[in-house]
Formats: C-alpha cells, sequence, structure tokens
C-alpha cells in the first residue's frame, strides 16, 4: 500500500449551502450565511449573530428511526457523510469487511439534545429523561452513527480539539490509510446554538457582540470584534492513490502537524509557525510552493497578529494570497477547518480562490488577503490553518493529484 | 396490571413516538415481528417502556425485557405488570 492518500468524496452541511457544489456557488458569490440567531429567543443574550443551517430537514436525508436518537449535528454529520460517500462512486460492499473506518471530529456534543434532556430530569423527573441521551450528547457519537450506517468496521475514533481537532481527525484517518484501510471517512460536525450552547461559547469571551451580521466577523480587520459561531458538517472520504475507482479524487493530503501553544501571548505566534513549517517538512514542501493559505482567522486582534506574523514569517510578507471563506459562514468548529480543506481542493479543482467577506484590512497589511471578491489562480497545492481554544494548532497541506 | 389492557397498536405507536418509524420492508409486521427486525434495539424498547410506565402508572419488570423479543412478548410483559 502507498504513502499516498487522497481525497476521493466531498460531503458539505453549511449555513450558506447543502451539499459541495451549492456551498461552493455559495462561497464564490461571497453569499453569507450569518444572520441574528432564530433557533431560539436570544435578544436577552450579549451575542446574537450565528451561523444557522437552516434549510434542512433531516427527516428528508435520514431514516425515521434515527431522528429520536439524534442532536442535530449528528444528522448533519450523517447527511455529509453520505453525500461524501455518493461523491467518491464507491460500492461500500467492495471495500474489505474491517478495511473501511470512520474518524470524525467534535468539539461540543450534542448540546440541543443535552439542553432539551436535562431540561425534562429537573422539571419533570428521571423518568421522562430519554434513553437516547446516554450516547446522543457524546463526542463519539458521529463516529458511531456514520459507522453503523455505513456498515464500516474498520478502526474508529474521535478526536476533540475545537477547530484544530477537525484536522487532526483527517491526519488520523490519514495515518489509517497509510496503515492498511482502504477507505475512511473523515471530518468534523458540529452545533450548539441552544441556550446552554451558547453561553458555553460566550464563556471565552471571543464571540462577537455586534448586533449586524455584516460587522460581526472581521478577521484581519482593524475593527475585528470577535467571532461569529456557526454550525454544519464537513466530511471527507479518503482512500489510498491505488484505489480511487471510478473517480481521479480532489487531490492528495501530503502534510500535516499539530503543535500546541505555551501560556505566553507571544507563544501563540511560534506555535503556529511551527505548526506551518512541520507540516510543509511532512509533505516535502517549500513555502515557495504553497499557492494559497487558508488561514484560521480567529477574529479577535491579538490571535490575528499572531497568525499574520506566523504566515508572513514562513511565506514571507504579502507573498502568498490568503483567505477565510469561514467569514460567510462562522467558526463551525470541528467542522470549520474540514470546510477550508473541501474549499481549498475545489480551488484545485476550479483554478479560484474563495474570499474573505466583509474584512477590510488596511492596504499595507502584512497578508495579501483575497478579499471582497474570488481570485482566479491556478492552484496546486493549499495550506489550512486551524487553531482551537487552548492552544492547539494544526496544519494541512493538500495538493492536486496532477503531476 | 394496567387500567386497561395495552394493546400490540398502542406499543407500536409509542415506538414510533419514542423511537421512530419502524425500518421500512418491516413496518407492516405482524405481532410476532421481531423488535430487532423492525429496527429497534433494547434503548429503543427501554425508551417505549418509560412512556408506557408514566402513561399507565405500571412498573414494567426490567429483568425480563431482554426476553421480549417480539411484540407480542412486549405487549405480554407490560400487560403482567
Amino acid at each position: 500500500m502507498s504513502d499516498n492518500v487522497v481525497v476521493t468524496g466531498i460531503g458539505l452541511v453549511t449555513p450558506n449551502g447543502l451539499g459541495t457544489e451549492d456551498v461552493w456557488a455559495a462561497m464564490l458569490a461571497g453569499r453569507s450565511g450569518l444572520s441574528t440567531i432564530t433557533r431560539f429567543d436570544a435578544t436577552r443574550y450579549p451575542a446574537r449573530i450565528a451561523g444557522e443551517v437552516s434549510e434542512f430537514a433531516a427527516e428528508q436525508h435520514i431514516p425515521g428511526r434515527l431522528i429520536p436518537q439524534t442532536d442535530h449535528m449528528t444528522r448533519m454529520a450523517l447527511v455529509a457523510a453520505e453525500s461524501a460517500v455518493r461523491d467518491a462512486k464507491v460500492d461500500l460492499a467492495t471495500v474489505p469487511e474491517f478495511g473501511g473506518g470512520v474518524v470524525t471530529a467534535a468539539g461540543a456534543g450534542g448540546f440541543e439534545f443535552g439542553q432539551r434532556e436535562l431540561e425534562s430530569l429537573w422539571s419533570k423527573g428521571p423518568e421522562y429523561v430519554s434513553p437516547y441521551q446516554s450516547f446522543a450528547w457524546f463526542y463519539a457519537v458521529n463516529t458511531g452513527q456514520i459507522s453503523i450506517r455505513h456498515g464500516l468496521k474498520g478502526t474508529a475514533g474521535v478526536v476533540v480539539g475545537d477547530q484544530a481537532g477537525g484536522l487532526d481527525a483527517v491526519a488520523q484517518a490519514r495515518r489509517l490509510v497509510r496503515a492498511g484501510h482502504e477507505l475512511m471517512i473523515t471530518g468534523g460536525a458540529d452545533s450548539a446554538l441552544c441556550p446552554w450552547g451558547w453561553v458555553a461559547q460566550l464563556a471565552n469571551n471571543r464571540v462577537s457582540r455586534a448586533t449586524e451580521p455584516d460587522r460581526a466577523y472581521l478577521p484581519f480587520d482593524r475593527r475585528a470584534c470577535g467571532y461569529v459561531p456557526g454550525e454544519g458538517a464537513a466530511m471527507l472520504v479518503l482512500r489510498p492513490a491505488e484505489r480511487r475507482d471510478a473517480v481521479p479524487g480532489y487531490g492528495e493530503i501530503v502534510g500535516h502537524a499539530a503543535t500546541f501553544d505555551g501560556k505566553a501571548a507571544r507563544d501563540a505566534a511560534v506555535g503556529v509557525r511551527k505548526a506551518i513549517e512541520l507540516a510543509l517538512a511532512d509533505a516535502a514542501l517549500t513555502p515557495g510552493d504553497v499557492d494559497v493559505v487558508f488561514a484560521d482567522g480567529s477574529g479577535t486582534p491579538e490571535l490575528d497578529d499572531s497568525e499574520a506574523a506566523a504566515i508572513a514569517e514562513v511565506f514571507g510578507a504579502r507573498r502568498v494570497p490568503v483567505t477565510v471563506p469561514k467569514t460567510m459562514v462562522g467558526r463551525l468548529c470541528s467542522a470549520g477547518p474540514v470546510l477550508d480543506l473541501a474549499l481549498a481542493l475545489l480551488a484545485i479543482r476550479d483554478g479560484v480562490v474563495p474570499p474573505v467577506v466583509n474584512s477590510a484590512p488596511a492596504p499595507d497589511h502584512v497578508l495579501d488577503l483575497v478579499v471582497g471578491e474570488p481570485r482566479a489562480l491556478d492552484v496546486r497545492t493549499a495550506l489550512v490553518v486551524a487553531r482551537g481554544y487552548g492552544g492547539f494548532n494544526s496544519v494541512m497541506v493538500v495538493r492536486s493529484t496532477e503531476g | 396490571m394496567p387500567a386497561r389492557r395495552v394493546t400490540i397498536e398502542d406499543v407500536r405507536q409509542i415506538l414510533v413516538e419514542v423511537a421512530g418509524a419502524p425500518d421500512p420492508g418491516d413496518a407492516a409486521g405482524g405481532v410476532d415481528a421481531e423488535l430487532n427486525e423492525l429496527g429497534y434495539d433494547s434503548i429503543a424498547v427501554l425508551a417505549a417502556v418509560a412512556k408506557v410506565e408514566r402513561d399507565y402508572g405500571v412498573k414494567v419488570d426490567e429483568g425480563e425485557l431482554l426476553d421480549a423479543t417480539t411484540l407480542a412478548d412486549l405487549v405480554e410483559l407490560i400487560n403482567a405488570a
């Protein structure tokens, strides 16, 4: 089995689209999915803007049996995974019985389900709590449900690491393909847009309190005032290069590295820079090989500054185009960087980079940001940066399979 | 014993309510339909029994739940409570 691991399928559910091509078209059109929260009454909360997946009727996509036992995040995960498998044009019956596995990331778990059952517990009593609460809230549940749904009996796992966890899950799936798995479903899914989930996020003091959706999440802009939480799912199918079946694949995962920040704020730039350097080393590439960077874009000034410094130190000031398409959907926690990976692969396919929206970086900003409009660009290699609350950094490099 | 006898249809409806519609293809399963074949695992049965206990004010013997493999078994167990 070769070490070359190829992405052959993509499945996306995001606040600005349902399905890969729908999301991609929205991203190129600069169509934002950010709005005032509708899922619950947020008027009494200090932050009210989010990226909601609103046009999603779970009953149309997954079996009725799964509805009472799944949180919203799991339903999105199942839909994205099925879509990725369909996209990969693989007959799962041809995969050896224990040769297919699942590794997903989740940052929050099933908050909405959990809140409902806890409310039943304290207001009515334990006999009113659904037995499905035993697993429906859990971080690992998406991996389990996907593996059951698709009959994948190989290695399964889950990674919890906020945004960075999404890339770490894909990295683990890549290791498992290299170790002999013929197929891995991997990615992230998260949603915590209920009062309980919302206050848990507000506690980090980084959630934007802006009241206008187009002013709320402005990474690398002097007006940056925090980030907008979003929800969604992004799943990929990974296969060894020699088992791509009928599809050529979107691209190869050629590099990954993860690092951890120290306590001091100055360590953050070092941690991100080191992750970028190590991922490039893993890919046996140099900074000059990278055509575009999908930045983490935290949206808080100090974190933006440390990321910009890290990117500029590795690549040189304004030497590589940088984009933050998540400005259109918010930070999707574990799904966020997997969405970025998918968009990077689509940028390779179509020769165009989706933009940062709403942000207006200073003209002399150290990064060459793709602002407002998509940029036509021959992309062979893309690098994705993901940072998680608490100092997790994860960086992944994808490359065209052509030549 | 419940105030009135619980029927197959009662239990079928409660299962749909708490654990979702049965798997397609088996939806028309009769009284001897295996709960597993309908897609209802032990957690689904627990959820249904919890609702029966709330609605009918009975206490079902949980020790015997795992032996109830068909809809008819489950109904019998409930009516014996």
